[in-house]
């Protein structure tokens, strides 16, 4: 029988990929998401794409805070594992409003963990973020550098990493992999979903993708002057296909009976600078991308790549797609959906 | 003048009863929310009586801080000027083994309570932390400028709530906000009516000693002999629960201070004391011997520990006035008067 798996935030950017890589790799799906930042389009253009497969997925408009409404999912199936991606993800609004997001955040995860250990479901996957090594001293980031926040979305990963691993040591029948994602970019090579954030982009390609088509007039380069090639921040982009993957690999993992709560990069290794992501977007979409220069941002690190040997040896997971795919399929997704998934009513109707 | 309103939460525990009858005495108004998890009514009928005429200005509701209506009814009912927040389970072992029960109460009760208090417009809090949020301190005394870090859940959850309101009040310059590092606090009330009364094993030393002393614990098991100290045992900071809670009057008063943000204030003595040191004192004062097990250390546990208190002193101008002589002197009295904590006799029962 197919494996159940429960993916909070499944409606979601990195969600809705992964949710049908899942159903294209056999497992079930039931997804809970407030849609708070997301839609159920994304799911219903899943449902699509994943053909007969499609029919293994449900979701739920559920508010991991409401305990009674997360009980029910959980006594109405048994749950093999839990995805947990859910929770609020931008920095700045996390400043304005830190108890937002801990509420979100942290009440939403507590309050996961205690159905779920209610439950007997004790295997869990966790979003968490690169993040956590804020200004790494050297790169790239192993697994064992150490780790902080700099703000209070970054805390809110910090802060559910140590109750995960706490939970973990209380009792050893939990296997918890937290994974920590890079910066994932690009869409599904269908077009079909993709990244749809709500207001003004947090990120540098959603922004970039928003230029392309029109509804930005140009892309402000925060910082010019930091020691890389090009003066610009060098990030470890990943194509969310294959971050999507290495989801699937790491619920594989936790089949292996000696997985306690263990922390797995999801990188490709490799950095990129603003300029040199601005230009490959550029040679993928054929459109020009006006730049304004800018100071650094505050709380910005200077270079963060993933050290992806970890992932590689346990969880025989390795990034496939480079930044050239990355920006295809973000153009793709973008010229094809200018306006996310608002953009035509097909994919909201079904 | 109109009496400050001040809600204290966590009011009917140990420290949060002493805080409670010093603010009475000190003109305030005090609702007081407790859950009564781990205390009992019982403390604050006799906060009441000890009050005399200042009692008729305490309330108390039995409430769960993550009871968000309940909460947000006794903020519509009263304007408070400040809040105290002293509710949230502190037991290291059990926090070891139970990690979301101490997740779920201390940060999700805390969280509720900010939301609850900016949504009502009140937004000068005082907090317990710990002086564990210093973990094994590479020096002493320990400054509020330390590194902070936890070996526990109990600690990660004091640790977070500090950093979740070093983040709402850098969210909102209106929030003021005094973290209080507590050290090892100890004692009772002169009286003798109020005192620390833990459900089941005590985790911390003294009222551990105390139950010896009464004969509900055959024997003190001592916890390392071979740390770096003058006789091997563990050094602390003890400090009276009356100078605790008149540091809580002290940051009260300091919240009216228009140039205060978000600060963070040890109480402590800033004198370290060895275990046996104080096991000496607590003899001296019962007139009881202690019978001791000595046994190896306790993986987490600190060798020396011990606050500075200038910047408490030079802020706050508040300073702790007893040394462990009183400390003992007024915990026998609590014990040998209730042996069995607020169970020891029905009449309080029973009103």
């Amino acid at each position: 029988m197919a494996k159940s798996v429960l993916v909070t935030g499944g409606a979601g950017y990195i969600g809705s990929h992964t949710v049908l890589q899942l159903l294209e790799g056999g497992y079930s799906a039931v997804v809970v998401d407030n849609y708070d930042n997301s839609s159920a389009a994304s799911l219903q253009r899943v449902k699509k794409l994943a053909g007969e497969n499609g029919n293994r997925l449900s979701f739920h408009q559920v508010d991991l805070r409401d305990r009674p409404a997360l009980e029910k999912i959980f006594s109405e199936t048994k749950f093999d594992a839990v995805i947990h991606f859910a929770g609020l993800k931008a920095v700045g609004e996390s400043v304005e409003k830190p108890l937002l997001y801990y509420n979100n955040n942290i009440v939403g995860t507590v309050t996961l963990l205690e159905v779920m250990a209610q439950y007997g479901c004790k295997n869990l996957v966790f979003s968490s973020s690169a993040t956590v090594y804020g200004w790494p001293k050297e790169v790239p980031c192993t697994e064992e550098s150490p780790i902080s926040a700099t703000n209070p979305y970054g805390r809110t990963k910090l802060f559910i990493e140590e109750i995960c691993r706490d939970v973990h040591r209380s009792d050893s029948e939990w296997k918890i992999i937290l994974l920590r994602y890079f910066n994932p970019v690009g869409a599904h090579p269908s077009g079909y979903i993709g990244e749809d954030p709500l207001g003004v982009p947090n990120n540098l390609m959603p922004y970039v993708q928003q230029v392309a088509v029109g509804r930005r007039p140009h892309l402000t380069v925060f910082g010019t002057d930091y020691k890389t090639k090009d003066g610009t921040g060098v990030r470890d982009y990943i194509h969310v296909m294959d971050l999507a993957d290495g989801h699937i690999a790491a619920l594989r993992k936790l089949d292996d009976l000696k997985i306690s709560c263990e922390v797995y990069n999801l990188g490709t290794g490799n950095g990129t600078s603003v300029l040199e992501m601005v230009a490959a977007f550029e040679k993928a979409s054929g459109k020009k991308i006006p730049l304004v220069m800018a100071g650094r941002r505050p709380g910005d690190a200077e270079v963060v790549y993933a050290s992806t040997e970890k992932a590689e040896r346990e969880l025989n997971w390795k990034a496939k797609n480079g930044i050239e795919e990355m920006c295809r399929d973000l153009w793709n997704w973008a010229s094809n959906n200018p306006y996310g998934y608002n953009s035509s009513s097909n994919g909201s109707s079904s």
